[in-house]
């Protein structure tokens, strides 16, 4: 990635990168940090110390390549490693346990339900959103990274320190989670019947 | 209104003409996904959309998985960068940089 060769810069030039190549990301980080913190101030930090890890390790940093994919991994390592620690809220699932569920290549057997597209029209923001919040932060992640951020499947594998196939079989279960979830809503909403 | 006419006649008329049930659904699925995430290949793309024209399982799997894709994308709000984060961020850095 980005960070296996090291650049010299001048000041000058690090504060060009970091104002023309960081910067400009601020939207998606906070928006990312957000939807693994659910706290406005936690975000605000979290964001911040990307940041300033960012720019204290700026030489680790090609000019010109893939800085929201670097940014997006500060972040996600700053979450995991400092911030889920001191987290107010515990994380849902332990790690180690489910790991071997979901961390395999294979894709699973999709599960298919009755949720229909119409049902999906009448739905809200905040139904959306408060189904893919419930979700646990590893399959959250994958589900932002992709299907908000836009990430192709190899920048994911990079950010999240996993390999593709495992990139894939996560989403895949992610977006079966994520359906589960829309259907409860759908039939809670009386979309429930076949036509 | 055009949208639920367009979905009446898919539903009562199209389906008809269409095999249901898929034998191959799981691939398809899995194709699809991949098509979605714009990962496909051309020949990937060719032989899923060349099928979905006969298999209604695969056409209403493909109207459902664009639907969901769709709703993330519109439907979750996305929230505002507070004013301050910015002039924080850069207070530290001309911190960092004194120092």
């Amino acid at each position: 990635m980005a960070e296996d060769k090291k650049s010299k810069y001048s000041e000058k030039e690090k504060t060009a990168i970091f104002d023309q190549e960081f910067m400009p990301h601020i939207d998606s980080m906070y928006n990312f940090a957000y939807r693994l913190t659910f706290d406005e101030d936690d975000s605000k930090d979290l964001v911040q110390e990307t940041y300033l890890k960012a720019f204290r390790f700026i030489e680790s940093f090609q000019k010109g390549t893939n800085a929201k994919a670097w940014l997006f991994r500060i972040l996600k390592n700053s979450f995991i490693n400092d911030f889920r620690k001191k987290s107010k809220e515990p994380p849902k699932v332990d790690y180690q346990e489910v790991e071997t569920y979901y961390n395999s290549d294979d894709i699973d057997v999709t599960i298919t339900s009755d949720l229909r597209v119409d049902a999906l029209s009448a739905m809200m923001g905040d139904e959306v959103s408060n189904a893919l919040n419930s979700l646990d932060v590893d399959f959250r992640t994958v589900i932002i990274l992709c299907d908000l951020e836009g990430f192709k499947y190899d920048e994911m594998a990079k950010i999240l320190d996993i390999p593709i196939g495992t990139v894939r079989s996560r989403l895949h279960r992610a977006r079966n989670l994520l359906k589960e979830k829309l259907n409860s809503y759908a039939k809670a909403m009386g979309f429930n019947k076949k036509v | 209104m055009a949208a639920a006419l367009t979905n009446w006649i898919k539903r009562n008329v199209l389906s008809r003409y269409m095999m249901d049930g898929c034998a191959e659904e799981q691939k398809c699925l899995e194709i699809l996904e991949v098509i979605l995430d714009n990962e496909s290949t051309p020949e990937e793309e060719k032989q899923y959309f060349d099928h979905i024209q006969k298999c209604w399982t695969c056409f209403k799997n493909y109207n459902l998985e664009t639907a969901i894709r769709e709703l993330i994308k519109t439907r979750i709000e996305r929230k505002q960068v507070p004013g301050d984060l910015i002039d924080r961020i850069r207070t530290e850095i001309n911190k960092t940089s004194i120092e």
